[in-house]
């Protein structure tokens, strides 16, 4: 079969197959969904939004960061992808992101602050998973500790917890 | 530092108090804005840490989640076929979560915590230790409608203490930044003072150092007009000198040319009487009685002490005349040889002279001779009664580091009550008939001495002898 093609046409379907492979990358869910992603994103897998699982989120390369942060008195440890990998991962457009809570609450988020900043979206606190009544099961967290003017209302305010909604904007 | 040794600006400032009372206001100004700065910074600090708004919101939270909570469960127990367990766990685990967070931030670092809260956080605290087995995410237990009975009437008598708390919280919330915001315009207002009475401050600063400079300028020109004047009177009194000091060397040349006419005219009488007495001598030689001969040679001997009185006086007044020929003199080599004289003219005298080997001093070498000349002529003289005449010359260190010379002997002395009339002209401490002498010697003496910048002085008792000291020039230098 590839004998009848020319070496042009192999190019172009090779590089045609790298454009579009990304869209066939994101897997379906297997557990249960943790974190829904719609709005304007490339690349989905469950109608128009992308949902994922904590084995989905866990296959991202992975990071970790220890802060301190307004809603604990000690220092704690943060692990999860970072937030602009996952954006990545779903082809996201936009420039702002608004995260929904469980509680349907919701704040806006900038997409340049995932580029000025390793913002996290920690799946793991001190190296374990996150209950809802401790702010799990997902948490946006920013590196305070790394910068003074993180340290303020504005950065505290995006860190959304209990988070389980993104839609890109 | 002293006040003369203070540069012109720190002497004005220093000296005059409304300056340094201004400066002392000005500091404490200073102070004064430093403080109301670290205030603000302070009440800044806290509203940073964790913005009281947000405590608020938390509470409001809580009841939020208490209120959708129920609502579920009121739901659920309406339509116990539609119940969602798993919706009903998940909002459970969500009013849980705002529990831990009212007792995990750090409230205590804003405002002091309320009784109020750790009632009504106890009582929910004891609602959810019975709920957990129930509603938890981890429980297995079938959400049946008597057990969603169970637990709305558990948790309905929640309602009002969550809602008054929140309220309170509210309130509490409210008047600690509204006393913050007027703790912040209070000190606004007192630093927009401050600093106006700061700029008042420094005006008048300014006001008084430029009055000070203008006073200094003004005083500075009439330290010049002083100066000025200062120098013209100095002017006036240096030209006064220098004809007093012209009128005086004019009279002093007249005086000596004066007193070297009269002695030089006076000898022409006197050698006339002399040479008229020794013919009349001749003349009456041999008819002459003894009377006649005793008047003569009386009017010889009269004759003969005028002249040497004419030889003291011309010598006097030659050496105040004549000018200072300064050099190296060895006033032991003078002494040496004024008493070889003495010693010449009256060989039969037994007396000890002792004569340091070496005297050098520096000054007019012929006046220098007069002087020890004088001293040791006196000295040989006032001993002519002793046996064994004792007679020292010398020198020693002064006790201004100076050299002191002397001439010491053991002749007939003096009263030292009549020690300051030793060097006066004519002046005579023993009767002729007992030494003989003009009393122009020691005048003579002090003359040179005065003329080479010493000073000279005697010591002496009566029958026991007598010292003559002399420096030569104020430190023993050369005049």
């Amino acid at each position: 079969m590839f004998s009848n093609l020319s070496r042009r046409q192999c190019l172009l379907g090779a590089a045609a197959l790298l454009l579009t492979s990304p869209s066939q990358a994101l897997d379906l869910p297997k557990n249960k969904v943790f974190l829904t992603i719609n709005g304007n994103i490339q690349l989905k897998n469950a109608g128009d939004r992308a949902d994922f699982d904590m084995d989905m989120l866990a296959a991202l390369p992975q990071h970790s960061f220890i802060t301190q942060t307004p809603w604990y008195k000690e220092k704690k440890k943060f692990s999860g992808p970072l937030l602009r990998d996952l954006l990545d991962a779903v082809g996201a457009r936009g420039e702002i992101i608004k995260a929904v809570a469980l509680n349907n609450f919701k704040i806006e988020i900038p997409v340049a602050d995932t580029r000025k900043f390793p913002v996290m979206l920690a799946r793991l606190m001190d190296d374990k998973p996150m209950p809802v009544r401790d702010k799990g099961p997902l948490f946006i967290v920013y590196p305070f500790d790394t910068d003074k003017a993180l340290q303020s209302t504005l950065y505290y305010s995006r860190a959304a917890w209990q988070l389980r909604y993104i839609e890109v904007l | 530092m002293t006040k003369a040794a203070q540069p012109p600006f720190l002497r004005l400032v220093s000296s005059d108090r409304w300056a340094q009372a201004v400066t002392a206001v000005l500091i404490a100004v200073f102070v004064a804005i430093g403080w109301v700065q670290v205030r603000q910074s302070k009440l800044m600090d806290r509203t940073i840490y964790y913005n009281e708004e947000n405590i608020s919101w938390i509470f409001l939270q809580l009841e939020q989640e208490y209120t959708s909570l129920r609502d579920s469960l009121r739901q659920a127990q309406r339509y116990p076929e539609k119940i969602n367990a798993e919706a009903l766990r998940q909002g459970y685990e969500i009013f849980v979560s705002r529990i831990s967070l009212v007792q995990s931030i750090p409230i205590d670092r804003v405002v002091t915590p309320l009784p109020e809260h750790g009632g009504t956080v106890g009582l929910v605290r004891q609602f959810t230790e019975r709920t957990d087995p129930i509603l938890s995410e981890n429980s297995s237990i079938a959400l049946l409608p008597d057990v969603i009975n169970r637990v709305l009437s558990d948790m309905e008598p929640l309602g009002e203490p969550i809602h008054d708390m929140s309220l309170l919280t509210v309130e509490v919330m409210g008047k600690a930044v509204g006393d913050r915001n007027a703790a912040a315009r209070e000190q606004l207002l007192i630093g927009i003072a401050l600093t106006i009475f700061q700029g008042l401050l420094t005006l008048a600063f300014a006001v008084l150092l430029i009055r000070k400079v203008r006073s200094l300028e003004k005083r500075s020109h009439e330290l010049g007009l002083a100066t000025d004047e200062i120098l013209r009177l100095n002017g006036v009194l240096e030209e006064r000198v220098r004809l007093r000091t012209l009128q005086l060397e004019a009279a002093n040349q007249e005086l000596g040319a004066f007193s070297y006419s009269v002695s030089h005219d006076l000898r022409a009488p006197l050698n006339s009487i002399d040479g008229f007495s020794c013919l009349l001598e001749r003349l009456v030689a041999d008819q002459a009685g003894d009377k006649s001969r005793h008047y003569l040679n009386r009017i010889r001997a009269g004759v003969r002490q005028m002249g040497e009185l004419i030889d003291g006086l011309l010598s006097l007044a030659q050496l105040s005349r004549d000018s200072l020929h300064v050099g190296p003199v060895d006033l032991a080599d003078i002494a040496r040889q004024q008493a070889q004289e003495c010693r010449e003219q009256d060989p039969n005298r037994q007396a000890d002279i002792r004569i340091q080997d070496e005297m050098r001093a520096t000054g007019d070498g012929r006046q220098l001779r007069v002087v020890m000349q004088n001293l040791l002529a006196n000295a040989w003289k006032f001993t002519s009664k002793r046996e064994l005449a004792q007679i020292e010359v010398g020198s020693k260190a002064g006790e201004a580091g100076g050299t002191i010379y002397f001439v010491k002997d053991n002749g007939a002395g003096f009263d030292m009550a009549f020690a300051d009339k030793l060097f006066g002209t004519f002046q005579r401490l023993h009767s002729p008939a007992d030494f003989a002498g003009t009393g122009i010697g020691l005048a003579t003496v002090r003359r040179v001495i005065l003329r080479h910048d010493g000073r000279i002085w005697a010591e002496g008792e009566e029958n026991r002898g007598a010292v003559f000291y002399f420096t030569l020039g104020t430190d023993g230098m050369p005049p």
